[in-house]
């Protein structure tokens, strides 16, 4: 760059009497006024990457089912309900028919398996305030 | 006294801030957003109001620099370069952009109000006419001499980072501070005694 040649430094005095200059400046830099402070932080609002807001989201589908599953009991309550679910899924692909006819007995009353509810006395007995 | 642009901070310490910063701010915090402007916005605002003598464009340039720091967060390389220097550098670009585009030179709005609990009435006056006569003698200088003296003497960068945001050598940056220095002190000696700098 040919216009920025080395020259010689102002001389002490001269020196600080600029300092005078630059020290006067210093004690008056501006402060951001909180408009400018607002429209910077809305700029980073609008640009914050959209990676963020989908981490956000999985954060939160992890934490929700976290919660699940502490409100089903916990990892033995989840592991007994995974094995129904396998058992249910091996029993409809080896043996569709049997399936297919249990569920048809239930439905048309031929079967001979009765469902009955062993708690249904205790909770009338709640109904009835006897505990 | 260095106000509000006190460089007190260790460098290294403010590098690893600032890229945590920005990295938090890319991963979805918006208090980083906020941290990081409360720190680098009061400098680039300063630098943009003495390279442009007018608050209002100054604003302008500041905003658009930190929402270009907005924009490469997610890109962001880390060690690349300090957040503060690319901030400068970015401004420096605007602000240079906005002189070429200028027909005139606008010396509006130049100082903030001073504290005058600190100091009498005759020393607050002299103390705002030195800042206004500077910047007015800031606004002769060409606008790279501007720049290097102003972010040697009033921003309080060293030559090596100066070099940096201005792309040039260090020794560039001695020459063009030299200049600008001589040429202020030109405008400025005569005015020594209405400023209070004398008798």
């Amino acid at each position: 760059m040919t216009g920025e040649m080395r020259g010689p430094e102002p001389g002490a005095g001269e020196a600080a009497g600029l300092e005078l200059f630059f020290k006067a400046a210093r004690a008056q830099s501006p402060v951001p006024g909180d408009d400018l402070m607002a429209r910077v932080l809305a700029d980073a609002a609008a640009l914050q990457p959209q990676g963020a807001a989908s981490a956000g989201l999985w954060s939160r589908l992890v934490s929700r089912a976290q919660g699940l599953r502490q409100e089903m009991g916990g990892w033995p309550a989840m592991t007994g309900l995974a094995a129904a679910t396998v058992a249910g899924i091996w029993v409809g692909s080896v043996a569709p028919d049997l399936a297919s006819e249990a569920i048809t007995g239930y439905w048309s009353g031929e079967s001979e398996v009765y469902v009955f509810d062993v708690m249904a006395g205790d909770a009338y007995a709640s109904l009835e305030g006897a505990f | 006294m260095i106000g509000p642009f006190r460089k007190s901070a260790p460098k290294g310490a403010g590098l690893a801030d600032d890229e945590a910063l920005l990295a938090a701010y890319a991963a979805g915090d918006a208090a980083a957003a906020r941290a990081l402007t409360e720190r680098h916005l009061p400098r680039v605002l300063a630098l943009s109001m003495r390279m442009l003598g007018s608050r209002a464009e100054a604003e302008d340039v500041a905003q658009e620099a930190m929402l270009r720091l907005w924009r490469i967060a997610p890109r962001w390389e880390a060690g690349r370069a300090q957040i503060g220097t690319w901030l400068y550098r970015v401004a420096s670009n605007l602000c240079t952009d906005r002189l070429r585009r200028r027909c005139g030179v606008a010396l509006d709005e130049v100082a903030e109000p001073v504290d005058e609990s600190q100091m009498s009435v005759e020393a607050a006056l002299h103390q705002e006419a030195r800042v206004e006569a500077l910047q007015e003698a800031l606004m002769r200088l060409p606008e790279r001499q501007r720049q290097a003296v102003v972010l040697r003497h009033i921003e309080g960068l060293g030559n090596p980072e100066i070099a940096g945001i201005m792309e040039i050598s260090t020794e560039a940056v001695e020459s063009l501070t030299a200049r600008g220095k001589r040429a202020l002190q030109a405008e400025l000696a005569p005015r020594r005694e209405e400023l209070g700098l004398d008798g």
